[in-house]
């Protein structure tokens, strides 16, 4: 298991170079730089003074340099300075990291363990029924819907029909708890919505397809009630490729918390990433990028690890 | 397995439990909450500021937020003429621009303010990146405690507006070296920073050493910063929000005819144009070409196309700012196609060929603008094609002077003609000349302009720079865009400096509701 679990770190951790390189090299095909936010051009800025800010950033040096030179940082634990605010991305994204894991950590719950399983074991027991039909029909129709829709759909209904908008600035739970759910409720279930339309049809089809193994069949003819045998029996494995399909579905909500964030008005990872990709500030984009790859890899290593936990028969590091 | 499942099942339980209680309680302390001390007032915008530093940050975010926190030596009237604020009084002696400061005034930090700073504060305003503001100014002196002097190369009423804002913030001396302005405010003004949230929110606190604190509206004035604008406009239907002003002037339709809001709208010193660039070569050297172009366009459905009609029709420049032509003197200012045709023969150009138009990316109204040309310069046998260009590359082509063809552009926030002008119309040296325009009449009238220091004969030389524009036609104006925003009711003293600066924030009220 630990030979697993190391040799799965170094893979992630060429993954993550490359997911550098890859930023990085995507950042420099898009046109524009940082230079001309610097500039005052009302101010009759001249050609030599962008020039100026150019060397002064160190843009005029070759890419791989910049590149190199940025990687040494990160060795050292130096994530740089916004080019943009010149305060240190460390500052920058140490306080939204814990905004977007939240939000994930919730969407995820809500996703999976509050709407994504009870409603795939609804369908799967009421199987070509209306109760069955309705979990489907729903879970097509918000699948269909942008996320960023549907969170504009939430504050217009709640704000409009209820008279009810979230705070305007977040505060931590620890601070301030029923502040922080109110916030953080609605943009989570938006998202969580989305993840659980994929979680419910996974878990109805796998919980059918379990119904009909020889092992229920014996449960059965023990005379076990149907609630034991699905409770007991069907769900404990049914859930296991639900399990793996959940924890990819946390890469995906902390994709999505990135339009999310933007329309909820959360200060999150995803909101900073998209900001700073506008503002073409490299150094905040490439820690963005690097911190949501690194949480992905260890996510997808942590998912492999309970995997095996889960079903003996797997052995991980064949 | 089983016991994995209770256990998520418990915290899923908890967790709703724990988050519906909070919910409710959070709503109760809402419905019952009653406005007592201090005052707050919530106003959200969906433009952040990178930073707050005052004389390293050239964005109109943060510009507009700076007279919160800092003082300059003067301050804006509502017509763009200055007054009094650290400075309490003034006067030329010949190329010397002597201040005498006011008494007893005290920065954040509690420290009296004096000669030695405005010193220090303008030699960092010399090295800004806005200098090119304040490029009169040969020399900074103290001659004692309370007064200054400014050495510069001419009288120039253009640089005591320029004084009154944008980077001519005043510091304690040492203050960029010994504080980091990007975070914090180090000022005289009329709020400290108690929070800076970058990109999330300002709260700033009552500074109750202010020498003008008996003014102030509030005790709390917070900017929230919500990207999404529907957002605010949910935000102030609640009541979460007091006051907004939109970048998107179509959100106000969202809250328009809402009970206890009031929705305004403002004329601002910016504008949206139809600029021509490379005026030295063919074919926008043709001037008939560019008469016949002016004569083509339908501003007024510009306008209307682009932000929703909530705007000015210009003639020379902005009517916000002083000095301006009207729209109705203004020959090629409206639509007049056989004119248009006519000249467009007279200009002999050979039109068989596509024209490009540049617009920018990211700039919804200017995208919006350029196809309505595009359709109405069809009309005038003009086959046009827009290409989007990204914002940095433009200005990166239009600095080094390098646009060949004709594009969209908008910008303001002026308080000065001479900020409008020089820079972008002065031959070289001294201006940019942006357009390759290399008019030396107009040049003339610059310098004469930057040169006055009485307003009625500066306003005379921008009318007639004015008529030259509308003649020889290096850009084409098509309309300047109000401020369009909303607040609640009880919101009072509101108003929006048409420079768009949040100087007129320090006076707001909100009341009870």
């Amino acid at each position: 298991m630990a030979v697993y679990i190391l040799r799965r770190l170094i893979y992630g951790l060429g993954t993550a170079l490359g997911l550098v390189l890859l930023v990085f090299g995507l950042m420099n095909l898009i046109p524009g730089t940082v230079v001309s936010q610097l500039i005052d051009r009302a101010a009759g800025t001249s050609p030599e003074r962008l020039a100026e800010v150019e060397a002064f950033l160190g843009l005029d040096r070759p890419w791989y340099v910049q590149l190199s030179s940025w990687l040494l940082d990160v060795l050292r634990g130096d994530l740089g300075i916004s080019w943009r605010s010149r305060i240190p991305v460390v500052q920058l994204l140490l306080p939204r990291l814990a905004v977007t894991l939240e939000l994930a950590a919730m969407s995820a719950l809500i996703s999976s363990i509050v709407l994504g399983v009870p409603g795939g074991l609804i369908a799967a027991t009421y199987r070509n029924s209306w109760p069955d039909a309705l979990v489907r029909v729903a879970s097509l129709a918000v699948l269909s819907v942008p996320v960023f829709w549907m969170g504009s759909m939430f504050i217009l209904v709640f704000s409009t029909a209820l008279g009810w908008s979230p705070p305007l600035t977040w505060v931590s739970p620890l601070q301030d708890f029923g502040a922080n759910m109110r916030m953080m409720i609605l943009p989570a279930t938006a998202l969580g919505l989305v993840g659980a339309a994929t979680l419910v049809r996974m878990t109805r089809n796998s919980i059918l397809e379990v119904m009909g193994q020889n092992y229920i069949r014996t449960a059965r003819s023990t005379g076990a009630s149907e609630q034991r045998i699905l409770l007991g029996h069907a769900l404990p494995n049914a859930l296991i490729p639900v399990v793996t399909m959940a924890g990819l579905q946390f890469g995906f909500l902390l994709g999505g918390a990135v339009v999310i964030e933007e329309v909820f008005s959360l200060p999150g990872v995803g909101r900073l990433l998209l900001q700073a990709i506008s503002q073409r500030d490299y150094p905040v984009v490439q820690a963005c990028v690097l911190t949501i790859g690194v949480l992905l890899i260890l996510l997808n290593i942590l998912i492999d690890v309970l995997y095996a936990y889960l079903d003996p028969r797997i052995k991980l590091g064949d | 397995m089983r016991t994995l499942f209770a256990i998520a099942i418990t915290i899923t339980v908890v967790l709703l439990v724990l988050s519906g209680t909070a919910f409710a309680r959070g709503q109760a302390e809402l419905d019952e909450v009653e406005r007592v001390e201090p005052v707050e007032l919530v106003f959200a915008t969906s433009v952040s500021t990178p930073n707050l530093h005052p004389y390293n940050e050239v964005s109109d975010a943060r510009m507009r937020r700076s007279p919160l926190m800092y003082d300059c030596l003067v301050d804006w009237t509502d017509d763009f003429g200055v007054e009094p604020a650290l400075a309490e009084r003034w006067e030329y002696d010949g190329n010397i621009l002597r201040f005498h400061l006011r008494e007893n005034v005290l920065f954040h930090d509690g420290t009296p303010m004096t000669s030695a700073d405005v010193v220090y504060s303008l030699g960092k305003v010399l090295e800004s990146p806005g200098a090119g503001f304040y490029s009169q100014i040969l020399d900074v002196t103290a001659v004692d405690d309370m007064t200054v002097e400014l050495e510069l190369t001419t009288p120039s009423d253009a640089l005591l507006a320029a004084l009154g804002g944008r980077y001519a913030y005043i510091v304690p001396e040492g203050a960029d070296e010994d504080h980091d302005l990007s975070v914090t405010a180090i000022g005289t003004g009329p709020f400290k920073v108690d929070r800076f949230a970058q990109g999330e929110s300002l709260r700033l606190v009552k500074n109750e050493d202010y020498w003008r604190a008996d003014e102030v509206g509030v005790d709390v004035l917070t900017i929230v910063i919500v990207p999404d604008e529907a957002s605010i406009a949910a935000g102030l239907r609640t009541g979460e929000i007091d006051a907004a002003i939109f970048e998107d002037a179509r959100i106000a339709r969202l809250v328009e005819g809402r009970a206890g809001i009031t929705v305004f709208e403002e004329t601002a010193a910016r504008w949206d144009i139809l600029d021509f660039f490379a005026l030295d070569r063919e074919p926008w050297n043709n001037v008939r070409l560019r008469q016949a172009i002016s004569a083509a366009i339908d501003p007024e459905a510009v306008m209307e196309l682009a932000i929703g009609g909530r705007g000015t029709l210009v003639g020379g420049h902005p009517p916000a700012l002083w000095g301006a032509l009207p729209f109705e003197d203004a020959p090629y200012g409206r639509r007049d196609i056989d004119l248009a045709k006519q000249l467009l023969e007279e200009s002999g150009v050979d039109t068989s060929g596509a024209f490009k138009l540049i617009s920018i990316q990211g700039y919804g109204a200017l995208n919006s603008g350029a196809e309505v040309i595009v359709d109405q310069l069809g009309e005038l046998g003009l086959d046009v094609e827009i290409e989007i260009m990204e914002l940095g590359v433009w200005i990166d082509t239009f600095v080094n002077r390098n646009h060949e063809t004709f594009s969209m552009n908008s910008w303001g926030g002026w308080i000065d003609p001479d900020q409008l002008y020089f820079n972008h119309l002065h031959m070289q040296p001294g201006g940019r000349d942006f357009r390759i325009w290399n008019n030396e009449q107009v040049s003339q009238l610059l310098d004469d302009a930057r040169a006055s220091v009485d307003r009625a004969e500066r306003e005379e030389i921008y009318y007639e720079l004015q008529r030259i524009l509308v003649e020889e036609v290096p850009w084409i104006p098509l309309y300047s865009a109000d401020f369009v925003g909303a607040h609640r009711n009880n919101v009072g003293n509101w108003g929006v400096h048409p420079s768009g600066f949040y100087h007129d924030l320090r006076w707001v009220t909100v009341q009870a509701d």
